[in-house]
């Protein structure tokens, strides 16, 4: 309703004539009433989910009633090496999909109401999800680059270093006393 | 009477500007920018709850904020870049706070089409960006500092935005004071 206030707002702004007119505002409302009407009705949350949730049981169905797998081996053993470049695409299409998700809600202006923070609880799991993707990954390099390595034994080391430092301490020592002999 | 768009620019040129990528200490921290916010918000003409709730996040941010600076400073991070991202993601919903306020104290007024045109865009810059630095961590190592410059760019633009938007509150602002005066 408020969406719809904001636009004739807009539509009158624009008009030519700033008087009044009663006929014309009423036309423009029934138009916008309309236009909303059978938005509401082309993209309804119900025939969106209905689809894939369809598909995915007609596909358990048939998995269950003949037995077979979809297990494709060697498609997998195809894209075995390809396997990074997979998942950074994944990643990528993922990406992009949720921008163009946020730029669409904010964009048609869909303010008020869940989609807003859809958008937000959706941005946060991504978030999460990778986290946690790069922690299961085990990364080369570390994002946060720890100043004191807890695996690195200093006082071995030190000791090593010691020991060698003494040994050619001791040398050194003979040596010299060979040459005041 | 004092301006609150001012303390509200004030407030986000602080939590934006972050000097310790370049190397530097952060000259203007994050928390002096949230208590910046909690003045303006004080300031703004208004009764409505919202603005209770975010002065209260405001200041809940400001705790936060000194803390992970406080690790910052002494040069231990808990969580590193993690901490910085959360703190982020938190600013975005406490914008959307107060848009909504502003949208309110602005409901029938002239600056009303552009604080909603400033909210659309600022909010859906500001989470998409959040979105591309989310997924660069999961992205290839040499193209990682690629994609986080591009999510931060688009926080840039959501910046300038906020600036434009700024300089409009301004000007209503003084001509709503100098009509005062004239009146009086």
């Amino acid at each position: 309703m408020e969406e719809r206030d904001y636009e004739l707002f807009e539509a009158l702004k624009k008009r030519p004539d700033k008087d009044p007119d009663i006929v014309f505002s009423n036309q423009l409302r029934q138009k916008l009433e309309k236009t909303h009407i059978k938005k509401k009705k082309r993209f309804s949350i119900a025939t969106i989910l209905t689809v894939p949730v369809t598909i995915a049981t007609l596909l358990f169905v048939f998995n269950i009633g003949t037995g077979q797998s979809f297990h494709l081996k060697n498609a997998a053993q195809l894209t075995i090496h390809l396997e990074k470049d997979l998942i950074n695409i994944v990643c990528m299409f993922l990406m992009l999909t949720l921008s163009l998700f946020i730029l669409l809600v904010y964009y048609k202006g869909l303010m008020k109401g869940r989609l807003v923070y859809m958008t937000f609880s959706l941005s946060f799991f991504a978030w999460v999800g990778n986290l946690i993707y790069a922690e299961h990954q085990n990364m080369d390099e570390p994002i946060v680059q720890p100043s004191y390595n807890e695996t690195y034994d200093y006082t071995s080391k030190q000791y090593y270093i010691d020991e060698i430092q003494q040994e050619q301490d001791n040398y050194l020592m003979k040596k010299n006393e060979g040459g005041m002999k | 009477m004092k301006n609150p768009y001012d303390h509200l620019f004030n407030g986000v040129c602080f939590v934006f500007v972050d000097l310790s990528n370049f190397g530097l200490p952060d000259m203007l921290p994050d928390f002096i920018g949230y208590i910046f916010f909690a003045y303006g918000i004080h300031l703004l003409p208004t009764y409505h709850n919202l603005k209770r709730w975010s002065k209260n996040f405001a200041i809940i941010l400001t705790v936060m904020s000194f803390f992970l600076e406080l690790g910052q400073w002494l040069g231990y991070s808990i969580l590193g870049e993690i901490g910085v991202q959360f703190m982020q993601f938190l600013f975005i919903i406490f914008m959307y706070w107060v848009f909504q306020l502003l949208l309110h104290i602005h409901s029938n007024k002239p600056l009303e089409a552009k604080t909603f045109k400033t909210y659309q865009k600022f909010m859906a810059f500001m989470l998409c960006g959040f979105v591309i630095q989310a997924f660069s961590i999961n992205v290839d190592t040499s193209m990682r500092e690629n994609v986080h410059f591009i999510g931060s760019l688009l926080q840039i633009f959501a910046y300038f935005l906020f600036i434009f938007y700024y300089r409009a509150c301004h000007k209503f602002y003084k001509e709503i004071n100098e009509k005062k005066v004239h009146s009086l």
